[in-house]
């Protein structure tokens, strides 16, 4: 259910972005966390996408939920950091220990599946984590990264095969 | 395994670890001084800037060798 938008919204501009903000911070940090492999710049991206979400807010005409229409904007802004000499050139693997300390108590399995989800190729990445951890359905993600259904099938089905992978050995462990 | 457990893992897994990553209070009024012409603070100093930086402290510390700056210094303390 959006929580601020459709254009017979009677709240002010400043108030559908600060309900925005608080309904979809959280996820979409993380979601950067994992996609840039990097906590300080995710911090960047989610303010970079709320900025871009406001510019944009009296264009949005409800085509797609508003989760979607922020995902994709979260996704050209992480594209775009990507794109920056120092991520494209650099070796980013994400190291566990250098993500921001955990406030409740977790296990080895879970470093080490957030570890395989980030040695993913961006490709398979990407699709992994609007399928999986923002619950996207194929065609929303296909209108969130502009491709078409059948390859977001296609890659979900080989980044699928790599979780399950790695799932079943740490069920086996 | 299902697509739904693979599902329920990945969530667990990204709540659980990430939980550090919690509700930036002052997100808001940044992202609204931001949308108001105020260029909203950046956490990081930028790559680019840190690169700037050094190329003009590197520039300083050339320019003052080839002055004989640290010459003249040394002579003093001598």
């Amino acid at each position: 259910m959006d929580c601020c938008m459709g254009p017979n919204n009677p709240q002010s501009k400043e108030e559908r972005i600060t309900a925005l903000i608080q309904t979809y911070q959280i996820p979409l940090k993380r979601m950067c966390c994992v996609w840039l492999k990097d906590a300080a710049l995710a911090e960047d991206a989610t303010q970079e996408t709320f900025l871009k979400a406001y510019a944009a807010l009296s264009d949005f005409r409800g085509e797609c939920s508003e989760k979607t229409w922020l995902i994709r904007i979260a996704v050209n802004v992480c594209r775009n950091l990507r794109r920056g000499w120092w991520l494209a050139h650099v070796d980013r693997s994400v190291e566990i220990e250098r993500l921001p300390e955990a406030v409740v108590p977790f296990e080895y399995k879970d470093g080490s599946l957030i570890d395989t989800v980030a040695a993913l190729p961006l490709r398979l990445r990407e699709i992994t984590l609007l399928y999986y951890f923002q619950d996207m359905n194929m065609s929303e993600i296909s209108q969130a990264l502009d491709i078409s259904v059948s390859t977001v099938s296609r890659r979900l089905e080989k980044a699928r095969k790599q979780l399950r992978a790695q799932l079943e050995k740490e069920e086996l462990a | 395994m299902t697509d739904q457990q693979i599902r329920q893992a990945l969530h667990e897994a990204l709540d659980r670890r990430l939980s550090g990553m919690q509700e930036d209070p002052f997100l808001a009024p940044r992202v609204l001084a931001g949308t108001k012409g105020e260029k909203p603070m950046k956490k990081k100093l930028s790559l680019s800037l840190a690169v700037a930086l050094a190329l003009i402290l590197m520039a300083s510390v050339a320019l003052a060798a080839g002055l004989g700056v640290f010459d003249k210094l040394a002579e003093r303390f001598d």
